[in-house]
């Protein structure tokens, strides 16, 4: 099955990106369309949308209100998968929040609660559901499964799909002190659907790189390449940038990038 | 100790300054009292260096991204002249903020909505509604960046809610915020008011504005305290099913919250 190419959209850049259909095949949704967004009827005539907004936080069953959100986003979009992360960004309670991508711990008790929310959320939308992991930078010295034993039991119970970002596994990687290609090669790369590549850029709080909108270095578009050729059933290859200070060459030279290295012509 | 009540515990010391200042000086006694006395041990024996470097990561980003967002027409026309607020992030004070901040705090809003504020009202001098402009997109941020509830508990009564505030401007920025949104060329020249708007943190965690009419200032006192639709539209003299259908729109939005009876 062929496989996609493609990119987040982005508003400000909508004219541009219209300019590129074809070139870029796919639009990851991150948000959905603003009311007054007079391009979204013509992005959504032209492009197939996926949908990878924030549906909920699947350590707990999806309300009901959420769950009809992602029903309607899931309408608008018609996607042919939905994507979530595989994240923990609040409290049971919800009294303390990040509101930014951030990995749960790898413990049996959380292992089960992904695995039997995700299976709700797949069954109630209809669609198949893939999860993106987040990387790990703080680990806790606990009895918990590794990054990828937890990833690995989470899509085999769940009967989910993976979304691998690359830039995150190699981000993982790096703060374990591990070879990118071998904290790749232990992932279930047989499950994955869709890649998510960018770059990497020095974070000052961090003290070393973190995920940034930016073109990936070769390096990453290496490692890219090292997963796809693993990947029997990847479907699509997302350029995951996402800012609002993106630009149409940033846009342009990332979708690039990712079509030469993966020999993946438009 | 399960890792849910361990990662419960982690995030709370991520967010907040001063459990994080008890996590790394090994003080699980007081610790236990906010996570529980396992994973105090467990969040006290973390990398101290990483913890410190996580929290202000997700702190400052946490911060930016609604910056961006919310004093979004502000940044624009104070990048005109030069300037960009956002670079308070890049600043002594905001350092300072971050290593005592209580992220998703009403206070720590508070305290970088105020940093945000006062370099653009210093910016905006010339432009006779620039004081209204900075002081709408602080409302939005404070409410936006303010405590929040994920979970929508109930669908018997209905109570407005804390985060929900109308506020009075003299000018009507709100034309100009929205063509900046839109990415709009040219932009409006607000009119002057006076308006009064209405601002709610919707349950998604996103903020709304929208004018506040005496009507709706009106339903939204009645709402101080939790009542059924039936009791407000009585309350009120308004016809129930309207009545209904507005308390709706105002839950949508976050103005109001339902409770169970």
């Amino acid at each position: 099955m062929a496989v996609s190419v493609g990119a987040f959209y982005h508003p400000h850049l909508a004219r541009e990106t219209l300019d590129l259909a074809g070139f870029i095949a796919h639009l990851a949704m991150a948000d959905p369309p603003r009311a007054d967004d007079a391009f979204f009827p013509a992005i959504r005539s032209r492009f197939t949308l996926l949908l990878h907004d924030f549906l909920g936080q699947l350590s707990e069953p999806v309300g009901d209100s959420a769950l009809d959100r992602a029903r309607r986003l899931v309408a608008l979009y018609d996607p042919p998968w939905v994507a979530e992360h595989l994240q923990r960004i609040h409290t049971t309670s919800g009294d303390a929040f990040v509101d930014y991508v951030f990995p749960p711990a790898y413990t049996d008790d959380l292992l089960a609660d992904y695995v039997r929310n995700a299976r709700a959320l797949q069954a109630a939308l209809g669609r198949p559901l893939i999860l993106e992991p987040i990387p790990t930078y703080l680990r806790l010295d606990v009895p918990q499964l590794d990054e990828a034993a937890f990833v690995g039991r989470f899509v085999a119970e769940s009967g989910c799909g993976l979304l691998l970002d690359v830039s995150h596994a190699w981000l993982s990687a790096h703060y374990a002190g591990r070879p990118p290609r071998d904290f790749v090669a232990t992932l279930p790369l047989e499950r994955v659907v869709e890649l998510h590549v960018a770059g990497v850029e020095a974070d000052q709080d961090l003290d070393g790189p973190w995920i940034g909108a930016a073109v990936p270095t070769p390096e990453l578009l290496d490692l890219a390449a090292f997963a796809a050729e693993r990947a029997p059933g990847l479907r699509a290859v997302t350029f995951d940038a996402f800012s609002s200070a993106m630009t149409a060459e940033t846009l342009r030279a990332g979708v690039h990038a990712i079509r030469a290295r993966l020999g993946l012509p438009a | 100790m399960t890792g849910r009540s361990l990662h419960d515990g982690l995030l709370r010391v991520l967010t907040s300054a001063r459990l994080r200042a008890r996590a790394a000086a090994g003080d699980v006694a007081t610790l236990s009292a906010a996570v529980g006395a396992a994973e105090a041990r467990a969040l006290c024996a973390a990398d101290p260096a990483r913890v410190r470097a996580m929290a202000r990561f997700l702190g400052r980003h946490f911060y930016r991204e609604r910056i961006v967002r919310l004093f979004a027409a502000g940044r624009r026309l104070a990048q005109e002249t030069g300037h960009d607020p956002l670079d308070v992030l890049d600043g002594s004070a905001f350092a300072s903020l971050l290593e005592g901040a209580e992220l998703g705090s009403a206070a720590t809003a508070q305290a970088v909505a105020m940093l945000v504020e006062g370099e653009l009202t210093d910016t905006l001098t010339a432009r006779p509604w620039g004081s209204a402009l900075a002081a709408y997109e602080s409302t939005l941020f404070r409410v936006e960046a303010g405590p929040r509830r994920w979970t929508a508990p109930g669908r018997d009564r209905v109570v407005r809610a804390s985060t929900a505030c109308v506020m009075e401007l003299g000018w009507d920025v709100t034309r100009l915020v929205a063509a900046v949104r839109r990415g709009d060329g040219v932009l409006p020249e607000p009119p002057t008011g006076p308006i009064r708007i209405l601002v709610a943190l919707g349950p998604e965690g996103r903020v709304t504005a929208v004018r506040a009419s005496e009507a709706l200032e009106r339903l939204l006192a009645a709402l101080e305290a939790p009542c059924t639709a039936t009791s407000l539209a009585r309350m009120l003299g308004s016809d129930e099913a309207a009545c209904r259908r507005t308390i709706h729109q105002l839950a949508a939005i976050g103005a109001v919250e339902w409770r169970d009876a």
